[in-house]
């Protein structure tokens, strides 16, 4: 099993398992989400979305595609749990997953 | 071949736990005043010395101050109870906005008033269908792990219970991450998650 920690507003990091993520993707219109596309089938027709939500930090692009990069990483070595940081991570607050809602899980 | 989390479910002191939903009685109302018929649910509901987060609804009946009414029910969703309410401790029951009263209902606790406590037990999640923990609000007492099923509706879920006690709900959050995160990198391994203070009430798979 595949999982990245994510570092958490109110202290310590949050685990995701990631092993069923196929992309990850920006959110229209909530520049500090990131949606982590899956291939587990929910609702017909729709698969599990995972969305972070960072503090008040904004991922970016490259922020994105570090991430998928992080997890195709993670899924070729099972068993590690790598800590993913934004690439403009001063380790303050603004750039951990909220506290309220930092992660959510649904079928879309 | 599975990974499991474990939580110990029970509790140590069954005198110290959330309200029970429904009525409570017996309710001094002595420094209440009447201001209208009708139903508030802009509760604070709080202990003199612990206890705090109970809703519910406080239906005042009557015309004037002679001939009110009083009656006090703890709401029965999930939270509703509150956290840390003790026998013996006197609670304040005040409207934030006064619309029906003002003053304060007050009523001393008792066991009666409590939810009764869980069996102790050994709770077991299912760590290789956790997909990741919510993160909870301030004013939550469960802590939910998201699954990889679908229920027809929703995606499903565990639920934690807790009765927190000098720890916080978003660190049991990352304790059980951790536990989940634990037990993903080890094959049969089965942590279990540090609760510290905080008592689980139970665990429920929906």
């Amino acid at each position: 099993m595949a999982t990245l920690r994510f570092p958490y507003e109110a202290g310590g990091f949050m685990t995701v398992k990631v092993d069923r993520v196929i992309d990850v993707v920006a959110v229209s219109g909530a520049a500090k989400k990131i949606d982590l596309l899956t291939d587990l089938p929910m609702a017909s027709g729709e698969d599990m979305k995972i969305t972070l939500e960072y503090k008040t930090a904004e991922p970016t692009a490259t922020d994105r595609t570090l991430l998928q990069e992080a997890i195709v990483e993670a899924a070729q070595t099972p068993a590690s749990s790598e800590i993913f940081r934004l690439t403009e991570d001063d380790k303050t607050a603004g750039y951990a997953l909220a506290k309220t809602n930092g992660i959510t899980v649904a079928s879309a | 071949m599975s990974n499991y989390i474990q939580i110990q479910v029970g509790v140590e002191d069954v005198y110290d736990l959330p309200l029970k939903s429904g009525a409570i009685t017996p309710l001094n109302v002595s420094t209440v005043t009447f201001v209208s018929a009708g139903s508030s649910t802009d509760l604070t509901i709080a202990g003199a010395t612990q206890g705090t987060g109970a809703a519910g609804t406080v239906t005042i009946g009557g015309t004037d101050q002679a001939s009110m009414t009083v009656a006090l029910s703890i709401g029965a969703t999930s939270g509703d109870g509150g956290n840390d309410y003790k026998v013996g401790d006197t609670v304040s029951v005040v409207s934030t906005g006064g619309a029906n009263f003002t003053g304060s209902i007050t009523f001393v606790v008792t066991e009666a008033m409590l939810i009764t406590p869980p069996a102790d037990d050994i709770a077991l999640i299912d760590a290789d269908q956790v997909v990741a923990v919510k993160c909870p609000s301030d004013s939550d007492l469960t802590v939910d792990l998201f699954t990889n099923e679908y229920s027809g509706t929703a995606v499903k879920k565990y639920t934690c219970s807790f009765e927190l006690d000098n720890i916080t709900i978003q660190e049991i959050a990352v304790n059980i991450s951790e536990a989940f995160r634990s037990a993903e990198q080890a094959e049969n391994s089965q942590p279990f998650v540090e609760l510290a203070d905080a008592e689980c009430l139970g665990v429920t798979f929906a």
